[in-house]
């Protein structure tokens, strides 16, 4: 498979979970704030600024929206934002369209129709309900993995795929587990009050709403790093992503698991056994932030060592020029970093 | 009853005689249509339109901010063309592109042409598309052109007429094969019925002549699709046709020359190319040899092309027979080359350049069709009899300035055919281009795509300017 061709199809699934994931924490952040009042905050302090703190977005753009259905539409349909649900789409859709030979026109025409659905809404002035529109992204992303893990065959195109779903994942949860760094916490007068709500939302956000046993909402700090962090079975665990992330680089280079062939297997070889170590405790260390921080980073280190092993190195070096740092050749339209500070 | 109404216009109606009658041909059309309602026709128009949206089957507009991507209006009245008549075509079509591949090998040779008088070496040189780097360079089985696109039009008088040929990059075949696949959706009774001609055989037929350009000795050929990428108002196509092929459809950063083998850059290292079906025109596929500043072109190309090493569907320089002052002087290639005489006419052409004519042009600018001898997509052109004076004048000065660029053609009444507008069906101005591809053997899809102007009055059938399609059906 052409090098581009497998970037594109690496960043496709990246948008399309990214468009799902940011989708629903919108729909479930919403829903919260509707049962919610604090004598003193209102729901964009309570819920929104530490959303988009949580993804990196910088406070002169935080400053720039005031009602909820501001942070909707910036979040949700705002073509000037990159980092909106739309956005995420219609990159997701560029990457498909720079590889569709390699995916079946059903496909296509599921994202197609997804993402002139998501246009129309962003034309639309029309208020938005997140629970509908978080329900139509996430039954659309859906139904494109679903013909993913249904119809392709388990080659070159699917393990690329696969990989930016999963990587794209735990990159996903680790910002919502953030959350609890950025909503209002312990300290807070009201604190205490709202701490189910912060556990709520992350719970929620990542998929985990209905986990067995969740009828109890009383923040329970260590089942969240056991369920997002630890666990070894749960899909939106990091550590079962980063597990998925090592399986499929060992497919795409047909070695053993534990031997090395590139730096994308080793940074994941490397990140997965310390996730397999700290499991042990079910506890993290230290400054969850900056624990975060860290998973961001190893994810981004996966990423790069994949892009190295995967692409045609660099152009044939012509005489007496002397060798240049080439930068990394983007993908289609996409940005490989996500709006991060 | 939609065609109760149905009043022939003063042109060749394809489906109607003058007196009203439908054409033994368009019977079963005819009958089964006429009993649709406007609102059921309507309803399975919308069906169509938002199926090639869903589909992605669109092209993009230009000049146009957003780049909004169309979808190729379609009109879902089918012309129908009888066994007999597309055989003639058939043979014309042949007999033209062997005359052009015939011609091109010999002004990129021997010019015995030139040598002979049958056209001016001026001529030649001076066409836009004529690379004379190229001359001497030898080219897989003598064949330069091995997809082409062959506009005809028809009149009352003439029969069909070759309005210009398409020997670079054609494009418009993927809504030739997607017109069919709706068509079928909406009137399966009729195919059985009619005995309609597949097309679905083009893609097959194109990896068979891409094929056959390269014979590596320890390998099947190589082949992949060179397309400027999915910004390219053609993308679609590009995509569609590398897939049906199962073809590698590759962009130019996708392609790196070494020691003048082209390899493709891959997830598993390089791996050579042998043939390249481009999608790119000339000017931009080698920025060594072309435009420098072409960011689409692979650098070093043309010298993995000159030593043999790949081949080009279709080679580079074809756009020398795409030439309108060169077109006029195709009848007279099919007699030099072939010893017969021309199946399918001209249009009448005169040229600016010859004095003569040019000022038979002057006295008739306001009946004649003015064209740039190397535009297409029906962009600088004249037509004079629905110009204002002051358009005239401006395209006066024009081809006083450059009367080598410059062709003249009389107004043609292009024929009609019932078409969807507006609730009802009218009578609208349409135009044929059917596909050939030569290889061993040479080859026309039965069937084409039929271009319509929906604009009442209009004979300008692009895409580009408010043209729309139309299924084409050729009967055994």
């Amino acid at each position: 498979m052409l090098s581009r061709v497998a970037e594109s199809l690496m960043w496709l699934s990246r948008y399309v979970e990214r468009a799902k994931s940011l989708a629903r924490i919108v729909e479930v952040a919403d829903q919260l704030a509707l049962d919610y009042s604090h004598p003193k905050l209102c729901s964009a302090d309570l819920f929104w600024k530490p959303i988009l703190r949580s993804y990196g977005y910088g406070e002169e753009d935080i400053e720039q929206l005031e009602s909820k259905e501001d942070f909707h539409r910036f979040l949700l349909v705002d073509g000037e934002n990159a980092g909106s649900v739309f956005r995420a789409l219609t990159f997701a859709r560029e990457n498909a369209r720079g590889a569709r030979e390699q995916l079946s026109s059903e496909l296509w025409e599921v994202l197609n129709e997804l993402y002139l659905w998501c246009k129309d809404q962003s034309n639309s002035s029309a208020t938005l309900n997140p629970a509908v529109y978080g329900a139509r992204v996430r039954q659309g992303c859906l139904q494109l993995r679903g013909l993913i893990e249904e119809m392709m065959p388990r080659e070159e195109a699917w393990c690329f795929l696969r990989l930016g779903t999963m990587l794209e994942r735990a990159d996903q949860t680790s910002r919502l587990l953030d959350l609890k760094t950025f909503m209002p916490g312990k300290d807070d007068d009201e604190g205490h009050a709202f701490e189910p709500y912060v556990w709520l939302c992350i719970m929620r956000g990542c998929g985990a709403g209905s986990q067995r046993g969740f009828g109890n909402v009383e923040a329970d700090w260590p089942r969240l790093n056991q369920t997002l962090v630890y666990n070894p079975v749960f899909p939106p665990s990091i550590r079962y992503c980063v597990r998925e992330v090592n399986n499929v680089l060992h497919e795409l280079s047909g070695s053993a698991l534990g031997v090395f062939n590139n730096e994308g297997e080793r940074n994941c070889g490397r990140f997965l056994a310390e996730l397999d170590l700290g499991a042990f405790s079910g506890e993290i260390e230290g400054d969850l932030h900056e624990f975060l921080d860290g998973v961001q980073q190893s994810l981004i280190a996966i990423n790069e060592g994949v892009h190295q092993a995967y692409s045609y190195p660099a152009d044939p070096v012509v005489e007496d020029d002397e060798p240049e740092e080439e930068e990394e050749p983007e993908p289609v339209v996409a940005t490989q970093t996500q709006s991060q500070s | 009853m939609l065609f109760d109404n149905y009043q022939p216009a003063e042109a060749f109606d394809e489906a109607f005689k003058k007196s009203g009658e439908f054409r033994a041909h368009y019977q079963a059309v005819v009958e089964r249509l006429g009993d649709v309602t406007p609102e059921e026709f309507q309803s399975i128009q919308r069906t169509l339109s938002l199926s090639f949206l869903k589909q992605g089957v669109t092209f993009t507009v230009y000049n146009d901010d957003e780049g909004t991507e169309r979808i190729f209006p379609f009109d879902p009245v089918p012309r129908v063309i009888p066994g007999d008549e597309w055989a003639l075509l058939e043979k014309g079509l042949i007999q033209r592109i062997e005359a052009l591949n015939l011609f091109l090998k010999d002004i990129y040779s021997d010019q015995k042409v030139i040598k002979d008088k049958i056209i001016p070496k001026e001529t030649v040189y001076t066409a836009a598309h004529y690379r004379d780097e190229l001359r001497g360079v030898k080219v897989p089985n003598d064949s330069y052109v091995q997809i082409c696109g062959t506009d005809l039009i028809r009149d009352e008088k003439n029969g069909y007429l070759v309005l210009e040929d398409n020997c670079r990059c054609p494009s418009g075949v993927s809504y030739l094969l997607e017109n069919r696949a709706a068509m079928k959706k909406v009137y399966p009774s009729l195919f059985q019925e009619m005995g309609v001609r597949p097309v679905d055989v083009y893609s097959d037929w194109l990896l068979e002549v891409l094929e056959g350009l390269s014979q590596p000795d320890n390998h099947e050929p190589v082949c992949v699709l060179l397309t400027p990428g999915v910004y390219n108002s053609a993308y679609f196509e590009h995509s569609f046709l590398a897939s049906r092929m199962g073809i590698q459809i590759v962009e130019g950063r996708d392609l790196v020359v070494q020691n003048e083998v082209v390899y493709m850059k891959t997830t598993r290292g390089l791996e050579r190319v042998d043939v390249i079906y481009r999608r790119i025109d000339d000017d931009f596929l080698d920025p060594e040899v072309f435009r420098k500043d072409s960011l689409l072109g692979v650098p070093g190309l043309m010298r993995a092309y000159r030593a043999g090493n790949v081949a080009l569907a279709n080679t580079v320089g074809t756009g020398v027979a795409d030439d309108k002052v060169v077109y006029k002087y195709v009848p007279d290639f099919i007699k030099y080359y072939l010893d017969e005489e021309p199946i399918l006419p001209n249009v009448e052409t005169y040229l600016a350049s010859e004095e003569k004519e040019m000022s038979h042009i002057m006295e008739n600018l306001d009946q004649l069709v003015v064209k740039a001898a190397n535009e297409s997509g029906g962009y600088g052109m004249l037509v004079g009899p629905k110009s204002t004076k002051k358009e005239i004048e401006d395209f006066r000065g024009k081809i006083k300035e450059s009367p080598r660029n410059y062709v003249a053609q009389p107004m043609i009444s292009l024929s009609t055919h019932p078409t969807f507008c507006d609730d009802q069906i009218s009578p609208r101005h349409i135009d044929l281009r059917p596909y050939i591809l030569a290889g061993e053997e040479t080859r026309v899809v039965p069937g084409g795509l039929t271009r319509v102007a929906l604009n009442e009055g209009s004979i300008v059938v692009n895409s580009s300017q408010g043209g729309g399609s139309k299924d084409t059906w050729v009967l055994y």
